[in-house]
């Protein structure tokens, strides 16, 4: 045993040892009466292992699951991620959070449009106007969009694929 | 449900609404469930709750197994992390590798019975005891390499370890049986030869 660690002599029983190791391995079994015994002896215990049975539950085991499971419903997999829906819902909020401060800290034009009554309804027709018009704008609202069409297409499927369960 | 069908179409019998291919499923992996979560509760009441409670989580969210794992794999991964979860909130007093005193004290049936042959049944139970006796960590490594026949990779994947930790473990906990059970593996050997 002077050459080979235990480790390369389970490595060489697991037959994840390298191809150059195995063959040292071979060639000095015949002449090593340590090595035999000593990998004879991982040899038996590696053989015992394989033969352990697994511990058996008790006779009602599969009987006692199967009557938990009627009143459970699956938990289908989600188009729209409860991350993504998060993430998605908390940048729209920032979003209009971040458009309503800017409207509001908009220059007042209103004393020249003669709408002095209304200053922030005009700020907003100014503003909704140029939006309208902003390639921003269309993004955000394809964006919407799909969001909205994956979230129904995630309830739609929920409810169609989801087990009636007969008790 | 015949014996041959593969635990995909299990599974797609299952979300199709066929309640008796659950039953299937549960009664082909019931015992090595249970003997994952036996080996870290070591009590076999907690642990068939445990593995119940497996099975029962696996239904749950069998419609979102991805398939990119075997499902044997999947399900020992949480039959494992269940175990874990039970044994946290129990606090089990159990015995680490790391200490050679920590293990069982298996009975030398050779220097008690000297012209008695020790036979392999017996190396099986004492192996079995032994492996009881190791940490719950420990014991899912040996069962889940041996009785699962699962990789190293798949070992280290449901037991959330590196490779290289797993088969660090596995070198140590089987020198250490083996120094544990070396005069039954000596007899053992001598009735091979």
């Amino acid at each position: 045993m002077k050459n080979f660690t235990e480790e390369q002599l389970w490595n060489f029983i697991d037959g994840s040892c390298t191809e150059e190791e195995r063959q040292q391995i071979e060639q000095a079994l015949p002449e090593n009466e340590a090595l035999r015994l000593a990998l004879a002896e991982r040899m038996a215990l590696h053989q015992a292992l394989q033969k352990i049975e697994a511990e058996e539950p008790s006779m009602r085991f599969a009987t006692n699951i199967m009557e938990r499971l009627p009143n459970i419903r699956f938990a289908l997999p989600q188009l729209v991620s409860p991350k993504l829906r998060r993430g998605f819902l908390l940048a729209m909020t920032s979003l209009s959070a971040a458009i309503v401060v800017m409207v509001l800290n908009l220059p007042d034009t209103s004393s020249a449009s003669g709408t002095e009554s209304m200053p922030y309804v005009n700020r907003w027709v100014e503003w909704t106007t140029s939006l309208v018009n902003s390639p921003i704008t269309l993004i955000i609202g394809c964006m919407g969009l799909s969001f909205l069409l994956l979230t129904f297409l995630d309830g739609y499927l929920k409810k169609r694929f989801v087990l009636k369960k007969t008790a | 449900m015949s014996t041959n069908t593969s635990d995909g179409q299990l599974i797609d019998a299952v979300i199709r609404g066929d309640h008796a291919a659950y039953r299937s499923l549960v009664e082909r992996y019931q015992k090595y469930v249970f003997t994952i979560t036996y080996n870290v509760l070591k009590n076999r009441e907690e642990a068939e709750e445990a593995a119940q409670d497996v099975f029962i989580k696996v239904y749950r969210t069998l419609a979102s197994f991805e398939r990119k794992s075997k499902f044997s794999t999947w399900l020992y991964t949480i039959a494992y992390r269940t175990a874990l979860d039970y044994q946290k909130k129990k606090k089990y007093n159990t015995r680490s590798i790391d200490s050679e005193e920590s293990y069982l004290q298996i009975e030398d049936t050779k220097s008690k019975n000297p012209d008695q042959s020790m036979h392999q049944e017996d190396l099986k139970e004492k192996l079995k005891a032994a492996i009881r006796e190791l940490k719950p960590g420990d014991a899912s490594v040996i069962t889940l390499f041996y009785l699962h026949e699962k990789s190293v990779q798949e070992v280290a994947q449901i037991m959330d370890l590196t490779v290289s930790n797993v088969k660090t473990k596995l070198h140590r906990l089987r020198e250490a049986l083996r120094s544990q059970l070396e005069q039954q593996l000596k007899t053992e050997i001598q009735d091979l030869l």
